[in-house]
């Protein structure tokens, strides 16, 4: 851009005046390693378009980690391998337990609850696998 | 080949996705202002609800028969509709979003169709609790009819594909025209008027007398139905609010310099799009995975993320920045199947020049404390003093919860 600065009784001067600025330093070494900052979700979210969050209500999967209250990740795009813990549908109502394939048992994380056979005549439905437990404190 | 993939039942179906105690699946959704029934369940249609009735002449019916209602969710379709899509676009090289629950896709380059269908089907049904139909055919309105055919025919397991022309014809013969795509009320009579009334005889017009009956929509269509595309594909429209570019490899890719390339041309094709519709994009991401279904090596199907800020529409910045998230992802002796680059956080480019005297005019922190608030207590808790509630407002009675978009709203599981 060109600016045009006209003093009284002085022939007119012209001169450049750059909107950027020039830096005149040594260029910041961090530049070429620059990276984006971390995020919970980037951690905690593996598949977004598969995962939903769900609120713990109960006391039955503290010894997975699971407290009252907690906030878990539940990934519907996971399989559902032994072991694993999964929200499941048991006759219509969604709830947090271990999968136990070879039993064909859902467990409980918590010795005062009892562990759940799932007969043939039971409507269960497994609704994902639980990725993650945030905690509150 | 082209796949139209069409979710059953939509908004029924996404009320039932969290709701697993209505066992008995009879849902009803009405329409703005709770006024008709726009959308229910097979278990509702059977104890004799309808759809495009007004909800007050049902509600009888409803309630005797423990049907459950919900006020239309929007904020909710749009978000399954919106991951469902993108599920779909992870699977095809181009898809085409036709309405919240239907999106056309370009499947040509896929050697086993119905085994493809039956994948997309499964996964869609797995990921998201949402039963979606496919037809696939070698034109658009094929591709419909096949997708209603494969909702009628059990057998089909929700997969119909139209390959050869003997399937096309048998099931043209079946289908009265009403069910064609793009054929009207109006113009069923008047076809009828020329002893036009199954789909087949329709195809057996000639492009003249199709033309002198409906003009060149109509023979278009009678293209359509004998195998010959004449419907464009359209990937661009409307605006995208995430741009996917991804494809399988045709062959297992194993060394990081072809991984780079790959993902350097769909950032590429990506930015391409982006600047299409002239927006610019905030979050680039990459990923590359193994095959699912390879047992000899573990699945591995990472992504990286980078933000853009501000957004940006350069193609040689987005192809380079791809190309380094790869780097991050890369690990040795795998056999990769797939890579695919997202351009998501989509906006507007806004023509914005120096800061010489002009002050932006964009209030950007007021917005977006704004935008924090209403997202943490939910819509409009905060608003501009102008929006005031009242009568006019719509009447949503029987609303679910946003399951998906408000921390408040989230499922409570039992434990």
């Amino acid at each position: 851009m060109n600016l045009c600065l006209i003093p009284l009784n002085v022939d007119s001067i012209q001169f450049h005046y750059y909107i950027s600025r020039l830096s005149c330093g040594f260029p910041s070494p961090a530049d070429d390693y620059l990276a984006s900052p971390l995020t919970l979700s980037e951690l905690l979210v593996d598949c977004p378009n598969s995962t939903y969050f769900v609120k713990a209500s109960g006391t039955s999967m503290i010894n997975r980690g699971i407290l009252d209250g907690a906030i878990l990740t539940v990934d519907r795009s996971k399989p559902y391998e032994n072991g694993a813990t999964v929200v499941a549908a048991i006759d219509g109502e969604l709830t947090c337990k271990i999968l136990d394939k070879k039993n064909r048992r859902l467990l409980s994380a918590n010795p005062d609850f009892p562990s759940i056979l799932i007969e043939e005549d039971m409507d269960v439905v497994l609704q994902g696998v639980v990725t993650w437990a945030i905690n509150p404190q | 080949m082209i796949a139209l993939c069409d979710m059953e039942k939509f908004y029924a179906s996404v009320e039932l996705i969290f709701r697993p105690d209505i066992t008995n699946r009879r849902v009803a959704v009405l329409s703005n202002n709770d006024g008709c029934v726009v959308a229910c369940t097979r278990e509702a249609m059977a104890v004799g609800v309808k759809k495009f009735i007004p909800y007050f002449q049902q509600k009888r019916l409803i309630e005797q028969n423990d049907v459950t209602v919900f006020s239309s969710n929007y904020t909710l379709y749009g978000l399954v509709s919106q991951r469902i899509m993108a599920i779909l676009s992870e699977e095809a090289p181009f898809t085409e979003v036709y309405s919240i629950d239907e999106a056309f896709l370009d499947v040509s380059g896929i050697t086993n169709l119905k085994a493809f269908g039956l994948h997309l089907r499964t996964r869609v049904w797995r990921e998201q609790r949402i039963p979606m139909g496919v037809g696939i055919a070698p034109t658009k309105t094929l591709a419909k009819l096949a997708n209603k055919a494969s909702k009628h025919y059990t057998v089909l397991n929700g997969v119909c594909l139209l390959d050869v022309s003997q399937k096309w014809q048998w099931l043209c013969e079946r289908s009265p025209v009403t069910d064609i795509w793009g054929i009207a009320k109006g113009m069923t009579k008047r076809l009828a008027a020329v002893n036009v009334v199954t789909a087949a005889e329709l195809a057996a017009l000639s492009q003249g007398q199709a033309r002198q009956v409906g003009g060149v929509v109509l023979a278009r269509t009678v293209n359509e139905l004998n195998g010959i595309p004449s419907i464009e594909f359209e990937t661009t429209s409307p605006d995208k609010k995430e741009i996917v570019s991804s494809k399988s490899f045709g062959k297992k890719v194993e060394g990081i310099a072809e991984l780079k390339s790959a993902v350097s041309i769909y950032a590429t094709r990506a930015c391409e799009k982006l600047r299409k519709q002239s927006s610019v994009s905030g979050l680039l991401s990459v990923w590359i995975q193994t095959s699912l279904h390879d047992k000899r090596q573990p699945y591995y199907c990472p992504v990286a993320h980078w933000v853009f800020d501000p957004p940006v529409d350069d193609p040689r910045l987005l192809s380079s920045k791809a190309v380094q998230l790869i780097d991050s992802l890369y690990k040795p002796l795998l056999k990769y199947a797939k890579a695919g680059v997202s351009l998501s956080k989509i906006g507007e480019k806004r023509v914005e020049q120096g800061h010489l005297f002009a002050r932006s005019q964009h209030n950007d922190s007021l917005n977006n404390v704004m935008d924090e608030i209403n997202q943490r207590y939910g819509r409009a808790t905060v608003k501009p003093a102008r929006q005031t509630r009242g009568e006019w407002q719509m009447k949503r009675d029987f609303l679910s919860p946003n399951y998906l978009t408000q921390w408040s709203d989230i499922p409570v599981v039992r434990c």
